[in-house]
């Protein structure tokens, strides 16, 4: 029935769709990471921080700049060398993780930093009056603190990582953009196109209330 | 002693321009004492706090607490040092994202302590703080009061020998004021805490320190016991301090009567800190001295266990009637003349 409107099979369909969580999901976790550390030097050694360090605050500061405003699908394209040494190829789902994580990264790290910067310096100033240290303050303040907004970049990040995702068709890495683009697109199955495009409008509806319902819930207000 | 700071400096290099934000400090605190400086915004009140538990650093001079000189220590040293300097801040600075119970038992969740031991310790101070009924508040739903209540407990968890309050009335309203006003001086005496205490509020020095420190422009200006500063304040900063907790003016309408008064006369103001001398004031000149006694005005302020009484007087006679309470006055009291 489904098969017969949208005329793909429907082991296409789930086979993108899976592909998109696959992509979404490593290079979200890897890129979390990478942006969380990001952030933590950054608003560390940033002129007034707990070690502020302007060499590293600046070469950090300017990576993150650098690489944020390169588009994505030159992005990809440009490391593609990089990802070859990475995964040992440079198409397919997999060497896709590669340029999205590069790419999230240092997204999620200004992200990230804002949220942390949003502490009150109040709160550092009492952890060091207790005598925490630095990895304390992170951990027991700051990334606390920030929690609620924390979640309000991530869910940002999540978003903005399915539209890159739809990218990375181009080097062969699948998912629900690509689905769209060679099956919808360039065969002109209209109803694949616009079934393909109310999905991933619902998808980041519900992403984006789940992130809001819990960054209003850690907010502890009501 | 306690907290000593020698010949303490400290500028801030401004892009523009160097700012002394204190400057040729020295300043004793005893072991026991609630020690208050006051001063104006800017005065640099919050610099010279921050350098006891090293928050700030000193251009030159030294910091000692504890007989260690806190101004030089680093990393681990430090860390421990501060375990025995609590802060509570104007703006108490909870984390929003913990209960009141979580709040209090960080100190003590930083300094690896087992969990039982934490639980302990923190119900035993919500108690102390009169909070044990909002352990699992989250901040958000507490008043002010309630909330620098949690700023004290959190700061008392590590048992430490000397608390710092960054002026910690200052969001409040008076009555609440007074409540955290009593809890810090329960903190004093009955868990040995001293406190250093700062403020714009000369009130809160007079109703709950032993000691006073002045600022003004990065110098300490004036400094003593609270009782002899507010009896005799030397400096035009501190007498303004003082006039606007003790009540020294004498109306306006009263000076003009007393200068219509016929025959000769002299007006004096009149300090006295002991007992009260209201009733046996007057009584006492009148059975001395045969000139004529007009009350002009009276402020009685409770300072520290004492009565700062201040009396405007009005003697009333010929000259050598007039010469005679003068003398007796300087034998017994502080006094100045007041022009009619
Ligand atoms: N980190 C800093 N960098 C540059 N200047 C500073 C810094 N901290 C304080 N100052 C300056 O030092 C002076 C004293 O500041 P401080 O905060 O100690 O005053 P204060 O007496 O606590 O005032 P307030 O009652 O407003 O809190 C001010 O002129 C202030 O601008
Ligand atoms: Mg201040």
């Amino acid at each position: 029935m489904i098969e017969e409107y949208l005329r793909v099979p429907l082991s296409t369909i789930t086979l993108a769709a899976s592909q998109t969580l696959y992509m979404v999901g490593w290079s979200l976790v890897a890129g979390a990471v990478l942006g969380m550390l990001l952030a933590i030097v950054v608003v560390l050694t940033r002129p007034g921080g707990l070690h502020a360090n302007r060499a590293v605050f600046f070469v950090v500061s300017t990576v993150v700049n650098v690489v944020r405003s390169v588009p994505f699908i030159i992005l990809m394209v440009t490391i593609m060398p990089l990802t070859k040494i990475i995964v040992g190829t440079r198409v397919g789902t997999t060497a896709a993780l590669v340029p999205l994580i590069v790419h999230v990264g240092p997204y999620l790290a200004r992200l990230f930093e804002n949220s942390m910067l949003e502490v009150d310096n109040g709160i550092i100033e009492a952890a060091q009056s207790m005598g925490a240290t630095t990895p304390q303050v992170i951990w027991y303040f700051l990334i606390p603190e920030a929690k609620a907004s924390l979640v309000l970049a991530l869910t940002t990040g999540t978003i903005g990582l399915l539209g890159s995702t739809t990218m990375a068709g181009t080097i062969g890495g699948g998912g629900v953009g690509n689905l769209a683009l060679t099956y919808g697109y360039e065969r002109m199955n209209t109803p694949l196109m616009i079934v393909t495009v109310i999905l991933l409008v619902a998808l980041v509806q519900i992403l984006q209330s789940i992130g809001d319902t819990i960054s209003r819930r850690m907010r502890h207000l009501d | 002693m306690i907290i000593e700071f020698q010949n303490v400096e400290k500028t801030f290099a401004d892009k523009k321009q160097n700012v002394h934000a204190c400057r040729d400090i020295n300043l004793t605190v005893e072991k026991g004492d609630i020690y208050g400086v006051v001063g104006y915004s800017g005065a640099g009140k919050s610099t010279l706090i921050r350098m006891v538990n090293a928050l700030e650093r000193p251009t030159s001079g030294t910091v000692t607490v504890n007989g260690v000189v806190i101004s030089e220590l680093q990393g681990q040293e430090l860390v421990r040092a501060r375990k025995d300097i609590s802060m509570i801040f104007q703006q108490f600075n909870l984390l929003e994202s913990r209960t009141v119970y979580e709040n209090v038992a960080m100190p003590l969740v930083l300094n690896h302590t087992p969990k039982a031991q934490i639980r302990e310790k923190v119900l035993q101070i919500l108690q102390f703080v009169e909070l044990s009924d909002k352990a699992d508040v989250y901040p958000s739903k507490l008043s002010g009061g309630q909330k620098q209540r949690v700023g004290i407990a959190r700061a008392l968890a590590t048992d430490p020998s000397i608390l710092l309050c960054d002026e910690p009335t200052s969001a409040l309203d008076p009555r609440t004021t007074d409540s955290i006003l009593n809890l810090l001086m329960k903190v004093n005496r009955e868990l040995d805490v001293t406190i250093l205490l700062i403020t714009h509020q000369i009130d809160i020095v007079r109703k709950i320190c032993n000691k006073v420190a002045v600022m003004e422009g990065g110098y300490i200006v004036e400094q003593g016991d609270v009782k002899e500063v507010f009896a005799h304040p030397r400096r035009p900063i501190t007498q303004a301090f003082v006039e606007t907790v003790v009540e020294q003016t004498i109306p306006e309408t009263i000076l003009r009567e007393a200068a219509a008064r016929k025959g000769q006369s002299k007006a004096f103001k009149i300090r006295h800190i002991g007992g009260n001398i209201c009733d046996t004031f007057l009584a006492d000149l009148r059975s001395r001295f045969s000139a004529d006694f007009q009350t002009l005005f009276i402020s009685v302020n409770e300072l520290q266990g004492s009565i700062l009484t201040v009396i405007g007087l009005q003697v009333i006679g010929d000259a050598a009637q007039i010469d005679e309470v003068e003398e007796y006055l300087f034998e017994k009291y502080e006094y100045e003349e007041v022009e009619l």
